[in-house]
């Protein structure tokens, strides 16, 4: 099934791309370049970027809505996905038409919602249950709603035996149990399962003919969360497991990312000591020789060579605040990247004409071409130089006199591939394996005593991931190093 | 003439107090960038007075200052600490340095502890 995706943030497309890939759902884009009416024509679900809506002067959903009149068969689910979660404008897109209206960045959530509109029998994939009932034909009747739903149901005919299975695998989403049972009553089972197995957070539905308020107010006691009594009907089980089993998903992607919020605190705090220390330490030649040369310092020839010092030493700070400039930018726009129609081979060219400009090591540069010169592929210029250049003048600063840096550009089937080449000392294995991680070998100085804070190559990483690329790195200690990009290429 | 002895990982710091005192003929500095350098050296030869610096991840200032007492050696050893706040200040103030120092770290303030002892 298509899905439209009507915007213009290609890095929110390519997570949702992937994520809708593994549901079989396909996504398309448009940012009403091209006709919207046949596009419509193929979707089975609108997602609208509340973002590029606002800025556009084409009234989106005045389209859709015209469309949707026109052709008069039932309404295509439409969908805002937007970066902030004010109330004015969750309730703008809801009276301007929207079904939904969903945090950009969570991903799954989108997902999930999508299936809810597509396929409500998936609605509960993967969710699995636990039946105990005694009476059969109650239990055929429920496993077959859940089911319908696309969860897997087991079943058990008394609390013992359900008690056993759930011992053994804990990984259980929602248990639904009877009370009058066979050797177990289904309080005295939802009392085993809280207490002697731990799993407080599973949501337990109580199914009961008996309608005696003691005992249903004993079973939430125990922990129940929800009680649905025979006979049963359809609608009143669908929504009270649906409620439970919502929030119980909604509750796992919470978790997921409150551990990849830790995980980036961590990261930070990491990132803040690091790079304390390594700036203050050009700071303490900086202000320790001019502080000298206020105060004592008369020979000018003394004055000029610690001069020379403190501009070296301050040419090492402005280059490691660069480093964590171009980092942090590159966070902020985490998902807002412009691309245009970019003469990649050109970007490649003028930074290794730039760096030969102040070649004093004489190391022998060069960029070699298989193919057509002109290759295009979408990209942001000011991304693309600032990758190219940390690994040129990484390149420049581990290769010795004399050495070689190679440019190399090649394209076949679609996709262009460059390379640069160095003769340097190569990188160490045990480097190689987290080399686009933060703060990997946190900042080798280079073979002139250059300092950096060791951010340089994931933020390459970053920037081949915005552009959908590939970027693979081969070295060997003594003899140099390859770094090879891959990207997808545009016409003309 | 004084013989000194300067422990600091970082080289710029040691290029540093190599500056201050190129033209200071009363004093002989030796500098040593590892901490395992400075204890061999400092085992290995008499000083007037060492300055340490703390912050080291291979092995901290406290840990050296340890090493050579524990060595018999009984310089006066005075820290050099580019962390100000109070729990370095207090565990200096607790271990047996003689005085301390804060960086950036100034000629004069070296020239201060030098010439009082």
């Amino acid at each position: 099934m298509k899905v439209l995706y009507i915007g213009e943030n290609s890095s929110f497309f390519n997570s949702l791309e992937g994520e809708l890939l593994q549901g079989d759902y396909e996504l398309i884009s448009t940012n009403l370049d091209d006709e919207l009416i046949p596009l419509l024509e193929k979707s089975s679900l609108i997602v609208i970027d509340n973002e590029f809506s606002k800025s556009n002067d084409i009234d989106v959903m005045k389209s859709i809505l015209d469309w949707e009149k026109k052709r008069g068969k039932k309404n295509i689910p439409l969908l805002f996905v937007s970066d902030s979660d004010d109330f004015e404008e969750r309730l703008n897109a809801f009276n301007s038409g929207a079904d939904e209206f969903v945090d950009k960045f969570d991903i799954k959530s989108i997902h999930l919602k999508i299936n809810s509109f597509l396929r409500p029998d998936l609605l509960w994939q993967g969710l699995n249950t636990i039946l105990v009932e005694d009476d059969k034909i109650s239990a055929k009747f429920i496993s077959h709603v859940i089911k319908s739903k696309g969860a897997k149901v087991h079943h058990f005919l008394d609390g013992i035996s359900a008690f056993e299975y759930i011992k053994e695998n804990p990984q259980v989403d929602l248990i639904l149990t009877d009370h009058i049972m066979p050797n177990l009553t289904g309080i005295a089972f939802v009392k085993k399962i809280r207490n002697e197995i731990g799993l407080k957070n599973v949501p337990i539905i109580f199914i009961s003919s008996v309608q005696d308020k003691v005992e249903i107010l004993e079973f939430y006691k125990v922990g129940g969360n929800d009680y649905i009594a025979k006979p049963l009907i359809k609608e009143e089980l669908f929504v009270k497991v649906n409620q439970l089993l919502e929030i119980r998903i909604k509750s796992d992607i919470l978790k997921a990312q409150v551990d990849e919020l830790e995980k980036l605190n961590r990261l930070k705090d990491q990132f803040i000591a690091v790079c304390s220390h390594d700036l203050r330490t050009p700071l303490n030649t900086i202000l320790g020789l001019s502080n000298n040369i206020l105060t004592e310092e008369d020979d000018v020839k003394e004055i000029k060579e610690q001069v020379s010092v403190i501009d070296n030493s301050a040419t090492d700070l402005l280059s490691m605040v660069n480093e964590l400039l171009d980092f942090g930018e590159l966070q902020l726009k985490k998902n807002d990247v412009e691309l245009e129609k970019v003469n990649i081979g050109e970007i490649l060219k003028n930074c290794i004409r730039k760096i030969s400009s102040f070649n004093t090591k004489h190391i022998a540069m060069s960029f070699k071409c298989y193919g057509p010169e002109d290759v295009f592929i979408m990209g942001n210029r000011g991304m693309l130089t600032r990758a190219f250049n940390n690994i040129i003048t990484n390149s420049y600063k581990f290769t010795g006199e004399s050495g070689q840096i190679r440019g190399l550009m090649e394209s076949k089937d679609g996709k262009v591939t460059l390379s640069i080449s160095d003769t340097g000392i190569g990188i160490p294995d045990k480097f190689k394996e987290h080399i686009f991680d933060q703060l990997s070998g946190a900042g080798r100085e280079g073979l002139e005593g250059e300092k950096s804070v060791g951010l340089g190559m994931s933020i390459v990483k970053e920037i081949v991931d915005k552009h959908s690329g590939e970027i693979e790195l081969t070295s060997r200690e003594g003899k140099g190093t390859t770094v090879k990009f891959s990207f997808n290429m545009v016409k003309a | 003439m004084k013989r000194i002895l300067f422990i600091d990982d970082s080289d710029d710091n040691l290029n540093l107090y190599k500056i201050y005192f190129k033209k200071n003929d009363n004093l002989e500095v030796e500098l040593c960038n590892t901490p395992h350098k400075g204890i061999e050296t400092a085992l290995n030869n008499k000083f007037d007075m060492i300055f340490l610096d703390i912050q080291m991840p291979e092995l901290s200032g406290f840990d050296v200052l340890k090493t050579l007492r524990d060595n018999n050696i009984h310089t006066n050893v005075f820290a050099l600490t580019g962390f100000s706040d109070q729990d370095t200040i207090s565990k200096i103030e607790e271990s047996d340095f003689k005085n301390y120092l804060k960086k950036p770290i100034l000629k004069k303030d070296l020239i201060r502890i030098i010439e009082a002892e």
